[in-house]
């Protein structure tokens, strides 16, 4: 057992990382983990956290490696922007942290998950402390890809580059059985209609709705035979995605909101606590609200792109499908009796574009457009021929 | 008005703070003609207590009547409150009261109680309707001493928009401009454009298809400082409820409401829109709103164009040609 076990089918991305936690000459303060969504990012970066942190360079077993695994070591600090965008003064203080002297003597470490969320500014301040590395801090940053629109080109040159592959279904089976506990033919299942994603197909063996909703996405394609249909289903989408930020926000902000009251002092008695807790407690109210209004709407999003990844999955699966391609992974193995039916009435071609518009959708919505417009327009789009 | 009508209790009430300031300068000015030795005090509720109210009862050394207008009745402390509805009450003959009141839930049991001391109420509730705002106007050239036709109304309220005090100042100019009689020209020749625009006026002329009357509208829209972002929504709102509306079928607007989730009225008017509407048209006008959508939030380095040219396209979807 050590801290790579869950770095699920990373091999050579392990291999590079464990090299550099024992070798100093290998070793550099600055990292970006790049790799597609669910292939594990985050994880890779905690376990490189916990090598870097232990004294076996990442035994699993010692007091730094659980530390650092479960989120409270004193030199490691995560931050997972879950807003829309991190932004400057969040990083500044990142910096600052990132400065520090190690309490434990080796590294003080700052993992930024989701790297391509910082704005504009937050990579400039960040760019400074990268290009000036104080003495033994070292920065995580994880990021979808190298593309310039997800890292800045200039953070990017000075960071070591990890890349990450999406994990086989097998090696993501194997983890969901092993760490989750998860039924063997369940996580057969899962892993393979997960795409690729570790997460998701983690939730998608555990949470009956989710499959549910995926299963909806999935009948979509052959549904669309009339402008009521098309619209129906960008509504279904919608509603869909909406119900799942909705209690997905609720279980977070209920508990989040009696922590900060409680930090307030709502409810206490005695001198110097006036009946809406201490002082500045509605300011602070209103910024958690706030806080949690960008979190929910990113939730939204996030559920809604989950959805239409799904759905582009269908269509490609067709061409797959068109193109006899036999030994090609299908996106959805579990539906390919579906998917051999739509590709009876979808040539390749009709196919293609309505991946495209798919796409465009996604595109459309990171544009800030309307969910509804930008849906009702791409189902509109996907309209099967001749009905 | 009689000297009878100028003796008892008068409650402004309402959330148009015009329509209440309008009704107590009434009332003053009728009660003064009925008696000119009349002594008129005005008091504010906010901030008085009991006492000031006491000073202002007393009989006057002066005068035989006294007129009190107590403003604002909604910001009355409850001891005042109280002194107010037992004044009311007392129904002293040489005692006229004004109250204003903004029809809100504060001090609602003194309305109550001036209700049933018999005060006369005068309602100055916000006007919303169109039809109210029409005859508003009406009634201020009459009150100026003038008449005014349908068209002129109508012409009157496009053109300075909803506000009442302009309304009734712009009103009661054009009776004295017009010499009495105001009709569509003399309008016209003292008001040009629109001044209420939405987005949804854009979209609803850009549905029926009258490119003309559309890009006018549109134009005014964004010189009135309408946010582009709000003309697209609306467009891409009347693509997607016709849509709707043409994909269930004809029928009946309080069946299709139910099945659609929409109001009556709103099937009703999309029905109208959705006419001429073909379903391939219609999807084409799906692409259309989805793009200028885009557009407006920064993809088009002009939002303005994006718009004109969405109107343009969308009318031409409808005719059957090229988008």
């Amino acid at each position: 057992m050590s801290v790579w076990t869950d770095v699920v089918g990373q091999t050579e991305a392990v291999d590079v990382l464990a090299e550099a936690a024992h070798d100093p000459a290998s070793m550099t303060h600055a990292w970006l983990f790049t790799g597609p969504p669910g292939s594990g990012r985050s994880v890779a970066a905690r376990a490189f956290a916990a090598a870097l942190q232990c004294e076996q360079g990442g035994c699993g077993q010692c007091r730094a490696c659980h530390t650092t695994l479960a989120g409270t070591h004193a030199d490691v600090t995560v931050v997972a922007p879950e807003g829309l965008s991190f932004g400057v003064n969040d990083t500044r203080e990142l910096v600052r942290t990132g400065s520090r002297k190690a309490s434990g003597g080796r590294w003080q470490i700052v993992i930024i998950e989701d790297a391509d969320r910082l704005t504009e500014r937050a990579a400039n301040a960040l760019l400074k402390a990268i290009e000036e590395p104080p003495p033994r801090g070292v920065f995580l940053l994880c990021a979808p890809s190298l593309h310039p629109d997800d890292v800045p080109i200039t953070i990017r040159s000075r960071c070591r580059a990890v890349s990450l592959t999406t994990p086989s279904p097998a090696a993501i089976a194997e983890v969901l059985v092993r760490r989750d506990g998860i039924d063997p033919a369940m996580a057969a299942w899962a892993s393979s209609a997960a795409q690729g994603h570790v997460g998701r197909a983690r939730h998608l063996a555990r949470d009956e709705s989710a499959r549910l909703t995926r299963k909806a996405v999935l009948d979509i394609p052959a549904s669309l035979t009339s402008l009521a249909a098309c619209l129906a289903a960008a509504d279904e989408l919608i509603l869909s995605a909406e119900e799942e930020a909705k209690s997905r926000s609720a279980v977070l902000d209920s508990a989040e909101t009696q922590d900060w009251q409680l930090a307030y002092g709502a409810g206490g008695q005695g001198p110097g606590l006036g009946r809406g807790g201490a002082r500045g407690a509605a300011g602070a109210m209103k910024e958690l609200e706030r806080r949690q209004k960008s979190r929910a709407t990113r939730l939204n999003r996030d559920a809604l792109d989950r959805s239409l990844v799904d759905l582009a999955g269908c269509y490609r699966d067709v061409l797959v499908v068109r193109a006899r391609a036999a030994d090609a992974q299908l996106a959805h193995p579990d539906r390919r009796a579906d998917t051999a039916r739509l590709a009876g009435s979808l040539e390749p071609g009709a196919a293609l574009t309505r991946l495209e518009a798919v796409l465009a959708c996604r595109e459309a919505l990171e544009l800030n457009v309307k969910p509804r417009v930008a849906l009702e327009a791409m189902t509109s789009r996907l309209r099967l021929p001749n009905s | 008005m009689g000297a009878e009508q100028s003796v008892g209790a008068h409650l402004a009430l309402g959330d148009d703070e015009f329509l209440r300031a309008r009704s107590s300068a009434d009332l003053i000015a009728a009660a003064r003609t009925a008696d000119p030795s009349i002594e008129v005090q005005e008091i504010s509720a906010s901030g008085s207590d009991p006492g000031h109210l006491a000073d202002m009862l007393g009989l006057s050394l002066f005068a035989q009547s006294r007129l009190v207008l107590i403003d604002g009745a909604q910001e009355a402390t409850k001891d005042f409150a109280e002194a107010v509805a037992q004044a009311v009450e007392s129904r002293d003959h040489d005692l006229l009261l004004v109250l204003t009141h903004n029809g809100g839930a504060r001090n609602k049991a003194l309305i109550e109680r001036v209700k049933r001391a018999g005060a006369t109420i005068h309602d100055c509730a916000k006007l919303t309707r169109h039809e109210d705002r029409l005859r508003f106007i009406r009634r201020e050239a009459e009150r100026a001493g003038g008449s005014i036709s349908a068209a002129a109304t109508a012409a009157i309220l496009d053109a300075v928009g909803n506000d009442l005090r302009e309304l009734s100042a712009a009103t009661g100019q054009l009776v004295f401009d017009a010499g009495g009689q105001i009709d569509v020209e003399d309008v016209a020749r003292y008001y040009r454009g629109r001044a209420e625009i939405t987005g949804f006026s854009v979209a609803e002329r850009a549905l029926v298809g009258d490119l003309p009357a559309a890009l006018e509208a549109l134009r005014w829209a964004l010189d009135q400082g309408v946010a582009a972002v709000l003309i697209a929504d609306a467009l891409a709102d009347g693509v997607r409820t016709a849509a709707r509306v043409v994909s269930v079928g004809r029928g009946d607007p309080y069946d299709l409401a139910r099945t659609l989730g929409l109001p009556p009225w709103k099937v009703k008017r999309a029905q109208q829109q959705a006419r001429g509407w073909r379903v391939t048209a219609l999807h084409q006008a799906l692409q259309i709103v989805a793009k200028v959508n885009a557009d407006v939030k920064g993809v088009a380095a002009s939002a303005d164009y994006a718009l004109e040219s969405a109107v343009r396209h969308l009318i031409s979807a409808k005719d059957g040609g090229p988008v």
